[in-house]
């Protein structure tokens, strides 16, 4: 019934079937697109590097798909062959696009800044992957190294200035890129799993997910209703701990002592909690394929329904304290504002998103894990400014905590792994492209596969578009107000060390 | 260690890690490392510890150098992790610790991935002598 009258007022993006899309578009391009499949979620699409402007004329400008967000671009080796993967994604229409180019290994460097190139045309936010050395240099005249402040965790800014007020900004990862282009070569599944973690360490049971559910995807394996529902209660765990620990850090630049320590104090009481289903804090480990590590026992679900009563109370004290307070509103009022058109150009996800106004949200829009069981709603705000950023994340952990209270009421019994013998599984040469809500956005891997090879593995994290908003967003806004405006879009430095 | 600097010891934290979350989750009511005199700050000049932990590529390992430089002296290193420890986790720039080790003397290793906030108050307290 609330569901009903929600989504009148708030509409939900469309409901789209990929396939129908893709014959659609071959049927558009015919000769122009090599191969068209369904990649797991997304649609993905085979193409030369010759008629990729057409392509992308098409995607952009047809009003049927209008495919306007850019997300990323990542280049992998298969023996000797070379390939650029570019994602787009359609809010609107709810659905997403890989589109696979083959580059010649001799002419690498120049088929990269071509594609480069025709993508710049459509996608403004694609000017961040170009060689910009000259450009910053030229134009910035104050550099501000990472970590000097505490919302810069991973990467140089440089800004030009006239009087206090911030002319350009430019945004410099070379320091974070950390990660090397093969490093899951010869790595055991179970081993990858351990990796994975480490990309998103606010929140570390998500890449996990992500990543063994796409390779249930390409084994087709069903995961018990148990499984799921673990996964899902440690999701909704992950995110609290992640959105207070957003709040703690805001406070911690506004000055705001009592609410910095008192929203640590509840993060440690919900770290408490993971830690004890999973047995980590920070990297838990823990999900498998087909399953999760270990079971659940009444005992951890009694301390769960026990404290949660105790977390809603406190936090609500905490946003009680923040909101009353009018030097706090005026402080993070009109600061940073993103609007609705921008934040869809420059493929923004999560909270960041929703507090620009657009209802996107992958736990409704799309069959993810089995969140259809439980009623909640996606809140979302207007303005798009820093009190809306931090006020929806107030928003979105009670509705975690509801989510919770409901999972704990419907636990079901049965088996928590479906055991499987990876060592005997020869997979079927396939790709396959998966994505999760995680607290910060839409994060997604992509899986190349060929007998008992991963032949590519590309993730990508949420918080490279932001800090590619940022750059946009920092302009005419105050020197002192970077801090707080870069803080306030929970960019995790463990997504950025992938790109 | 000087009794001056040992009740008030300055920490700064470079790296990209998780265990910078863990080290700065020590700042909460709940463990409250500032009791001990310690406080985390984010200029080179004022720090009397440096703790490294997490992923360094060749740019971050000469910045880290650098901001050792530039500490007034005397000053301490401490290695927090097993990216550090044992060798970088995606191999980039493996062996961190042995390029390390032969331009700085490294005071304190704390294991663990990522090392409990407990673990970190406690290497604390033992290096200042007064666990």
């Amino acid at each position: 019934m609330i569901n009903n009258i929600y989504n009148k007022i708030y509409s939900p993006p469309k409901f789209v079937l990929v396939e129908e899309i893709g014959k659609n578009l071959e049927f558009i391009l015919k000769d122009k697109i090599k191969n068209i499949f369904k990649a797991g979620q997304d649609l993905l699409i085979e193409v030369s590097k010759e008629n990729l402007y057409q392509l992308l004329k098409e995607l952009k400008e047809n009003p049927e798909l209008k495919v306007n967000s850019f997300q990323s671009v990542a280049t992998y080796k298969i023996s000797k062959k070379n390939f650029l993967i570019i994602n787009l994604t359609s809010f609107v229409n709810n659905f997403s696009v890989l589109i696979k180019i083959e580059i010649s290994g001799r002419e690498l460097e120049n088929g990269c800044t071509e594609i480069v190139n025709v993508l710049g045309e459509f996608y403004e936010p694609v000017n961040f992957y170009r060689d910009r050395s000259k450009l910053i240099s030229e134009n910035s005249d104050i550099k501000i190294f990472c970590q000097s402040l505490d919302g810069l965790d991973c990467f140089d800014l440089n800004i030009s200035t006239d009087n206090d007020i911030v002319k350009e900004a430019y945004v410099d990862i070379d320091i974070s890129r950390v990660v090397g282009n093969h490093y899951y070569k010869g790595l055991e599944i179970y081993d990858l799993i351990a990796y994975i973690s480490r990309f998103d360490w606010k929140a570390g049971i998500f890449p996990e997910i992500c990543l063994c559910s796409a390779f249930e995807e390409l084994l087709q394996l069903k995961v018990p209703e148990r499984a799921r529902y673990i996964r899902m209660l440690l999701c909704e765990l992950y995110r609290i701990s992640n959105h207070v620990y957003f709040i703690s850090n805001i406070c911690n630049i506004l000055g705001y002592d009592v609410a910095y320590s008192l929203s640590l104090l509840e993060r440690e009481r919900v770290l408490k909690l993971i830690e004890t289903v999973t047995g980590s804090r920070i990297v838990p480990n823990f999900i498998r394929i087909g399953g999760v590590k270990k079971d659940i026992s009444e005992e951890i679900i009694f301390s769960i329904r026990k404290s949660l009563p105790i977390l809603y109370k406190n936090i609500r004290r905490i946003e009680k304290i923040i909101i009353d307070d009018f030097l706090v509103i005026e402080r993070l009022k009109n600061i940073g504002i993103i609007g609705k058109e921008i934040a869809l150009d420059y493929g923004i996800s999560g909270p960041n998103l929703r507090a620009s106004g657009i209802r996107y949200d992958l736990r409704k829009d799309k069959d993810f894990i089995s969140y259809k069981d439980f009623s909640f709603t996606v809140p979302i705000c207007r303005t798009g400014d820093c009190l809306d950023r931090v006020l929806i994340r107030f928003n979105e952990i009670f509705q975690s905590l509801k989510i919770i209270s409901q999972i704990i009421n419907k636990f079901p019994s049965g088996a928590f792994i479906k055991r499987i013998n990876l060592s005997r599984i020869e997979f079927k040469s396939e790709a396959v492209s998966h994505g999760i809500e995680c607290p910060h956005g839409l994060f997604k891997i992509y899986i190349e596969v060929e007998k008992s090879n991963i032949n590519s593995l590309i993730v990508k994290g949420p918080s490279i578009n932001s800090l590619i908003l940022s750059e946009e967003i920092l302009k005419e806004n105050r020197l002192e107000d970077i801090n707080l405006i870069l803080t306030s879009l929970d960019i995790s430095p463990g997504e950025i060390i992938s790109t | 260690m000087p009794s001056l600097a040992r009740s008030n010891l300055n920490i700064l934290v470079a790296g990209l890690g998780c265990c910078k979350q863990e080290i700065f989750a020590t700042q909460g009511a709940l463990y409250d490392i500032q009791r001990f005199g310690v406080n985390f700050v984010s200029t080179a000049e004022d720090a009397d510890i440096l703790v490294i932990q997490g992923f360094y590529n060749k740019k971050g390992i000469t910045r880290v150098l650098n901001i050792y430089d530039r500490m007034s002296s005397p000053k301490w290193i401490i290695a927090v992790g097993s990216c550090v420890l044992n060798e970088n986790l995606f191999k980039l720039e493996s062996k961190l610790l042995s390029q390390l080790r032969n331009k700085v003397a490294i005071n304190m290793y704390i294991p663990g991935c990522p090392p409990r906030p407990e673990a970190f108050i406690y290497a604390i307290l033992r290096f200042s002598g007064r666990d």
